[in-house]
């Protein structure tokens, strides 16, 4: 019985053992990448004792500058050239900056990981890439600094790049808890369009596409010419992948902004009660009718629909700008170098005839993304100024255009990739090489990837530069050096308003779950009433359609967008 | 030293608390043993529940669960007068009917059956084969679905070839589909693992029976619907009891995988509005609620299952 007792409390002392030595591991919850939730942030940094000047204008401290930023975005699943990017860019700043960024990440639903990080209070010094309704949450709490008093001063480059737009991001009492990424918005360049293949069009007569029916009926055309794929599969004129906001970004063709009809009133009515929407869904449900419409169009994935697009099983698409580039001709001339020049998709515009314009593009201003400094940050004005550097010329092209002179490509070790240079005087230049490259669409965006731009922006603008010509995409500059780019350009002419007052940013949690109650139900409603197989059967879902809608709160919906819409007009006009 | 004598008490008469002590004193050794798993079903069973109590205040993320308003029954009120009820309960019911009917019955045919394989070889690669799905993700299982049953998946081809419809049939896009792809997909999946138990039973069945059987003249037909069956019959009843229980729960990756807006109609199903309402938004007082009233309601099942079967057959697994 000794022996037994013995034995037994070794076996507990062991058993114990296991649990108490992985819960006294303090470090960070999950690795840096794919981690569930954050951990909390690194040592302080202690101010800079002594200032030298490096060539980008930065005042290198002389102690490091630690700042730990957990990158909200979500699904995080970098490719290597990412990966070697990331790796790139943090000793890059390390050596030329002195300061050591470390970035902690999520594979699952961002807004999922930062909530649990709430929760459990593990979250660092810096939060990017947030929604607006967490950088509320983070606020109201008191966990996401006060800005407003650095704004005039070492914030002033961020505040000037916000320009007119400063005063919306402000909160009632005037003050500042959060940064904008991607602010501002290059107004003549569309996000949105229809897209139609360039011989394919050329091979019907070039026909003009004004209308939704024109448009269709140039698709029908095509299909009659050239019914099959080149390995004698089916065409169809149209798909439509799930991440697609159906109502948002088709019924502009039909004259609604963002799917809705304002009038000068500023009364908002939703597509779905209104004569445009209908008669989208209609024009939807005839390419369904005469078989046209891809069987899976509600079941694809991007890359589902991407692989059919390539596979020219689709003839038409209506959606980014860049999409039937994205997968079309960039996979055929990759494929086959020899890709004839006019095989490869135009962007085309069309409207309703009784539509006042095509509002294909609501540009906002406020941002894709947030970024809070919280109140685990320990020196606030160090980071403030790191960031305020971001908003400079220098800083955008740093953390936009990448790491300059010059990073070892990734799939090629005797090749340098590089947008941009910088000498020891701070001059700086875009590449010609890289120019040439993204003017004929040659450049190599995978492998650019190693440059690291994109992944540690806490601030960005989206506006073109103060010269005019340049900004943070290399690929949205010389646009009348491209001929496909001029293309579409000319075609997307007076397809592309300002929506920045529409925006609705401030969600009580009633608003926030009527939303997602109103997105249900279109998500369920529309696709039934697009595979309607009789007129009799698409009026019966239409209405059941706004039904679904009305039930799910849609007029308190409209009218909060209504009052938000008036507040941001007031906000703009002052 | 004189050992310290208990007073001896007729065990018939001995208190609930007294065996516990007796216990505590003759297995003192299992006792020890038990102390880690003991504190850890402690921590990390009966700990968390406080956490219930978000169900009944406005809980925001970041602030102690009294920290946050109390709202009572709100949450319980907002999810059951949801126009959007009545259609989560009839996916719910419906799949879960699918799953306690033919999802149930069908383990207990394959382990009957494969009872009754002679070759004992066969009888192992059948059986390994079977466990297989239960192994392979959803994630995976979703890919084979749609390879499988998309416009341009195998089955279409092979109808489509052999000329057995003229255009392509939208298995994944039309929700009237739906539920019988979820239960066949269910029943490929699990079959094999869920007939482990049954044929763990029935490898306990006595052989003496089955040769009085014999005796008595019944053939294989007869030894199973009267002796395997019979015999397996309080296994089958506990399963169905504890089954019960999880009659709310219907499925969740199946449906984030193999579902898509178009058949939404016949997926969304509690756990699933529950995550996109309640943890995707942060909302995690409503999600408690929901599942909280979920826990009850199954709670009450399985104790009213129980009690009609104590009631009918004699058989429990509560009391």
């Amino acid at each position: 019985m000794k022996k037994q007792g013995i034995l037994a409390m070794v076996l507990v002392i062991v058993l114990l053992s296991f649990p108490l030595v992985s819960c006294s591991n303090t470090g960070s919850r999950g690795t840096e990448d794919g981690a569930s939730t954050p951990a909390e942030g690194t040592p302080e940094a202690t101010k800079p004792a002594s200032v030298k000047t490096n060539v980008f204008g930065w005042e290198v401290p002389e102690k490091t500058l630690e700042i730990t930023a957990f990158n909200a975005g979500g699904n995080y699943a970098p490719s290597e050239e990412q990966k070697t990017g990331r790796e790139n860019m943090e000793k890059y700043i390390l050596e030329n900056f002195n300061v050591k960024l470390t970035m902690q990440t999520t594979d699952g639903d961002g807004t999922e990981a930062l909530n649990l990080a709430l929760a459990s209070n593990t979250y660092p010094e810096i939060i990017y890439w947030m929604g607006y309704n967490m950088v509320l949450k983070f606020k109201e709490q008191g966990k996401a600094q006060d800005l407003t008093p650095y704004m005039d001063t070492i914030g002033k480059d961020i505040k000037e790049k916000c320009a007119e737009t400063y005063p919306l991001l402000l909160d009632d009492d005037g003050k500042l808890y959060y940064l904008p990424i991607e602010q501002g918005a290059l107004m003549e360049l569309p996000d949105y369009s229809a897209h139609i293949r360039y011989d394919e069009w050329q091979q019907i007569g070039s026909p003009d596409i004004k209308t939704p029916d024109d448009y269709y009926n140039a698709l029908k055309k095509i299909l009659e010419a050239s019914p099959k794929t080149p390995n004698g599969d089916a065409r169809y004129a149209m798909s439509l992948y799930n991440t697609m906001d159906y109502p948002v970004n088709f019924s502009g063709y039909w004259g609604l902004k963002r799917g809705w009809k304002i009038d000068d009133n500023g009364t908002f009515t939703n597509w779905a009660f209104t004569d445009e929407g209908k008669e989208m869904t209609r024009w939807f449900n005839q390419i369904y009718r005469d078989g046209l419409f891809d069987p899976d169009a509600f079941n694809n994935t991007f890359d589902d629909w991407k692989a059919k697009f390539s596979s020219e099983k689709v003839a038409g698409a209506i959606g980014g700008w860049w999409i039937s580039w994205n997968a079309g001709h960039e996979v055929w001339q990759t494929l086959d170098p020899n890709t004839p020049e006019d095989k490869r998709y135009i962007q085309v515009s069309f409207k309703a005839p009784e539509a006042e314009a095509a509002y294909l593009t609501g540009k906002q201003k406020y941002g894709n993304g947030y970024t809070i400094i919280t109140d685990k940050a320990k020196d606030v004005e160090s980071i403030m100024k790191f960031i305020d550097f971001q908003a400079t010329e220098k800083g955008l092209a740093l953390f936009n255009w990448g790491i300059p002179n010059g990073v070892t490509s990734y799939k090629d070790p005797a090749r340098q990739v590089k947008e941009w240079n910088i000498d020891e005087n701070g001059n700086w230049s875009f590449d010609e090489e890289a120019k040439k490259q993204f003017v004929n669409e040659t450049w190599d965006y995978n492998d650019e990837a190693v440059v690291g731009n994109g992944t540690y922006n806490f601030f960005s603008s989206s506006n073109r530069w103060s010269d005019g010509e340049y900004c943070i995409w290399g690929n949205q500059m010389w646009y009348s050096e491209n001929k496909w780019k001029t293309i579409m350009m000319n075609n997307m002419k007076g397809t592309i308003y300002d929506a920045t007052p529409m925006i609705l940013r401030q969600k009580d949690e009633n608003v926030t779950l009527t939303e997602t109650a109103i997105s249900d139900a279109w998500k369920q409603g529309w696709p039934t009433c697009v595979q309607s197989n009789s007129d009799e059967e698409f009026e019966a879902n239409w209405t059941a359609l706004q039904q679904a809608m009305t039930g799910a709160g849609i007029e308190t919906y409209t009218r909060v967008m209504e009052e938000n819409y008036q507040n941001n007009m007031e906000k703009l006009s002052k | 030293m004189q050992r310290k004598t208990e007073k001896l008490v007729p065990s018939g008469s001995q208190t609930g608390f007294d065996k516990f002590r007796k216990s505590l004193r003759t297995q003192r050794e299992l006792w020890i043993i038990s102390i880690p798993i003991i504190l850890w079903v402690l921590l990390f069973a009966y700990y968390p529940m406080y956490g219930i109590l978000m169900a009944f205040f406005d809980y925001t993320p970041g602030k102690e669960i009294f920290q946050c308003p109390f709202v009572g029954l709100k949450h319980f009120k907002s999810f059951l007068t949801n126009p959007a009820i009545w259609q989560l309960l009839r996916n719910t019911l419906a799949m879960s009917a699918l799953s306690l009917t033919i999802g149930f019955i069908a383990p207990i045919i394959f382990a009957l059956l494969l009872n009754e394989v002679g070759h004992l070889k066969i009888k192992k690669l059948v059986q390994t084969v079977s466990y297989l799905p239960h192994f392979i993700s959803w994630v995976v299982t979703g890919s084979m679905v749609y390879m499988m049953l998309s416009s341009e998946g195998i089955l279409n081809g092979m109808l489509l070839g052999l000329g057995l419809t003229d255009k392509a049939i939208p298995f994944l896009t039309q929700g009237s589909y739906y539920w019988t792809i979820y239960i066949i997909v269910n029943v490929w999946k699990g079959i094999g693992w869920s007939s482990i138990i049954y044929l763990s039973s029935i490898s306990g069945v006595d052989d003496e029976l089955y040769q009085a059987g014999a005796i008595d003249g019944l053939g294989r037909w007869g030894m199973a619907m009267h002796i395997t069956l019979p015999s397996i019959a309080p296994t089958i009843l506990i399963l169905w009891i504890l089954g019960i229980g999880g009659i709310l729960n219907a499925g969740f990756d199946y449906h984030l995988i193999i579902g898509n807006s178009a058949t939404q109609a016949y997926w969304d199903v509690i756990d699933t509005y529950t995550y996109r309402y309640g943890v995707q938004q942060g909302y995690y007082s409503m999600s408690t609620a929901v599942s909280l009233m979920k826990s009850v309601i199954g709670f009450a099942l399985v104790v009213l299952t129980n009690w009609i079967s104590k009631k009918t057959t004699d058989m429990s697994i509560l009391y």
